[in-house]
């Protein structure tokens, strides 16, 4: 690659250096990239700089009013938190609040109220969901790719079945796990059953719903398969013939070879796992049809500002936490990368 | 081959199993990796195969209380204007297949006939027909029966509009598909092969797109559509395509770098414009790249829903299939039959074209290791 770039600059600087021909160049380039650059104007620099306004403001679209600075409201509604002590075990919690708050949960003997319970109650989901389906996601869709990879008769067809629900319209999957999830007449109870085991209501269960999503989560891990799948193809089979002359068994070719060496893959495959979980809505929704039954137990962070924004209208409010979700993704993905350092191994040395 | 003359040569290692044994062993392990995987991928077609019989199941046909994995019908006898049901009825180890004339409850007897020769005597078993049933004696005759009313009903509901619908995601899809192909290769081309000012914080802040949550620019961006009368048309969801996205330049990008420069530089000699030059020397060789990501764009927006929701927000005229199957879901939620066979519209073209382009689809995405 880099030869090849050397030779092109090479054959460029006599040209180049006419100043009118680098302009031409220049300008060339700039046209060709201008459709991005418009794009990004357009539809990214323009609108996020206009929510951080909007996050400011009490703009409301369902009144058609125009907007009004109210400084750091939105935010402090959002945020907003009060700890009251209970002196006993009756007393009345309706006037425990101040107005404007209700309850969010209890520590003991203290009380917390929220001005808005659902935000952190959809916030505790959205990252209860990530520390349940992104773990378990990677690491099944590892495990088939190191399945698949192995050198046998028919892989690619296990490939192709593990792959298809990928394929497959989201709305059209939640529907089927509707069914699939249902006490009676869905399928996942089959397992329960044949042991012997009482057959669970997932989806009408405070704490089967996420675990119910999990597992259409699960069904459709054959993207980072195919993924992983190619940083295993990647790996050089020099490697394992080395170590396998060095009497090195099957675990420790895995463990010593196999993952340094996909490392980045990994790094890549939870970094738009942190992402795509983050920007969970459509499989939610459509399952609980909107309402993140049952008790707001899979009421997702997105289907709160969905509903804040185009329910409600509330899109200052909305903006606010929009804001607030990217400074979670941002601050979060930097973290994944700061500590990256650690396990993910670059075979060409350092990356730049 | 070299390795093994090694191996040879080494001082024989722990294992000092037999030739047989290892390979016995290799075996082993081979059958353990094949069960695995037929384990796992019965689990992953399980939610298909249950989509698609349970879609050609009448409503009769899914109540039945054997809960057969097939849409089946009962085999009945016509017999003196009534409809019996059939049996296969083992007695003494011989099977003989008889109709049902009358359960007799109370005093726990079956009444049967011989379809063959139904004046000739009746058949009497001493249970009640539950029991009989369940320890085999009796077996309902049954044969399979696809019913595809379901999917005339379910495509025909006003809920799902199936051909307004599936036009308008065709549309979304397709120019979506096209608008993705031709701005991402306009933009990787501008990035692969010019000297742009800054072009490396240019290209870092395209790619810190990927990690942008949609949501943080979907509100001004559906009040300034909906200023502009937009709303509740398929132009959101197609006009942003033309303007390129990070994952499809990245992958357009690797790839024209990787074509060599030589001929560009050619037929710079030779006078062409850098447009004629992408147009027919860097396009006929990226063929394959262009049309993966025709292909990924297509597939990710056909299923596309959160935006498709917001934008045609509440418009019948122009909800895509997947909007379409949300409404149809809460209609229809209590009709397991209908809601598979409203899922199976949705993701016929999805499946179609996945197997179509099956080969070029995998490949393509291991030659470059970018998703979507």
């Amino acid at each position: 690659m880099s030869t090849l770039t050397a030779e092109a600059e090479r054959h460029a600087q006599p040209i180049t250096t006419r100043y009118s021909l680098r302009t031409v160049e220049r300008s060339w380039g700039l046209l060709f990239i201008s459709p991005w650059i418009i794009g990004f104007i357009l539809f990214v620099a323009f609108p996020m700089v206009a929510s951080l306004y909007l996050s400011f403001t009490d703009f409301d679209l369902s009144k058609n009013a125009t907007p009004n600075w109210v400084g750091l409201d939105n935010y402090t509604q959002m945020f907003g938190l009060e700890f009251k002590t209970i002196s006993g075990p009756t007393q009345d919690t309706s006037k425990l609040y101040d107005p404007g708050y209700a309850e969010l949960g209890r520590i003991g003997n203290i009380a917390i109220g929220a001005h808005d319970p659902l935000f952190w109650k959809s916030l505790k989901v959205t990252l209860l969901y990530a520390v349940i389906a992104l773990p378990t996601s990677l690491f099944v869709a590892l495990g088939l790719a190191l399945l698949t990879n192995l050198r046998l008769p028919f892989m690619t067809v296990f490939r192709t079945i593990f792959y298809v629900p990928y394929v497959l319209p989201a709305v059209a999957s939640a529907v089927i796990f509707l069914q699939m999830l249902n006490r009676d007449i869905g399928w996942v109870n089959i397992i329960p059953r044949s042991l012997g085991l009482p057959a669970p209501d997932w989806l009408n269960n405070e704490q089967l719903v996420l675990p119910g999503l999990a597992m259409l989560a699960l069904w459709g891990v054959g993207n980072a398969m195919i993924i992983y799948l190619a940083g295993l193809q990647g790996v050089p089979t020099e490697l394992y013939e080395a170590a396998r002359v060095d009497g090195a068994n099957p675990f420790v070719c895995m463990v010593r070879i196999t993952l340094p060496m996909i490392s980045p893959v990994i790094l890549y495959n939870l970094v738009i796992g942190l992402i795509t979980t983050f920007q969970y809505f459509t499989q939610a929704y459509v399952l609980t049809q909107g309402r993140g039954t049952p008790n707001y137990a899979a009421y997702f962070f997105n289907m709160h500002l969905y509903n804040e924004a185009f329910v409600y209208g509330k899109m200052g409010y909305a903006s606010a936490m929009s804001w607030f979700l990217l400074v979670l993704v941002v601050a979060i993905t930097a973290f994944v990368f700061a500590t990256s350092g650690k396990w993910v191994f670059y075979a060409g040395g350092r990356r730049s | 081959m070299a390795t093994q003359v090694i191996a040879n040569r080494l001082p024989p290692r722990r294992s000092d199993l037999s030739l047989v044994q290892r390979d016995a062993w290799k075996l082993i392990g081979i059958g353990t990796v094949f069960t695995v995987l037929t384990l796992l991928a019965i689990v992953y077609l399980a939610p298909l195969v249950y989509m698609i019989t349970t879609s050609f199941k009448s409503e009769a046909q899914l109540n039945e209380p054997e809960k057969p994995l097939l849409p089946t019908t009962y085999a009945t006898f016509s017999y003196q204007g009534q409809a019996l049901p059939l049996y296969d009825v083992t007695q003494d180890g011989t099977t003989r297949r008889l109709a049902l004339l009358q359960e007799l409850n109370r005093s726990k007897k079956v009444i049967l006939i011989d379809p063959q020769d139904p004046s000739s005597a009746q058949i009497t078993l001493n249970d009640r027909l539950p029991v009989l049933r369940e320890a085999g004696v009796m077996k309902p005759v049954s044969y399979f029966d696809p019913k595809a009313e379901v999917y005339v009903t379910a495509a025909d509901s006003t809920h799902m509009d199936f051909g307004r619908s599936f036009i308008n995601t065709l549309a979304i899809s397709g120019i979506g598909a096209i608008g993705a192909m031709v701005s991402a290769s306009l933009v990787a081309y501008g990035f692969s092969r010019f000297r742009i000012p800054g072009a490396n914080f240019l290209f870092l802040l395209l790619m810190a797109t990927i990690i942008l949550p949609p949501q943080v620019t979907l509100i001004p961006t559906y009040i300034v559509f909906q200023k502009i009368g937009w709303t509740g048309s398929l132009l959101p969801l197609i006009v942003p395509t033309f303007f390129s996205n990070a994952y499809n330049v990245f992958l357009l990008r690797q790839y024209f770098m990787g074509i060599p420069n030589e001929m560009d530089e050619a037929a710079k000699v030779d006078g062409a414009s850098p447009i004629q030059t992408f147009l027919w020397v860097v396009v006929p060789q990226a063929r394959a790249a262009l049309i993966t990501v025709f292909l990924f764009h297509f597939l990710v927006t056909w299923g596309e829903y959160y935006n498709a929701l917001i934008f045609t927000s509440g418009s019948k005229e122009a909800q895509p299939l997947s909007v379409a199957l949300g409404r149809f879901l809460q209609i229809y939620s209590a009709q397991p039959n209908m809601l598979m066979a409203g899922a199976v519209l949705t993701m016929l073209m999805p499946l179609l074209i996945f197997f179509l382009a099956q080969r070029a689809f995998m490949q393509g995405i291991v030659i470059t290791g970018v998703d979507k």
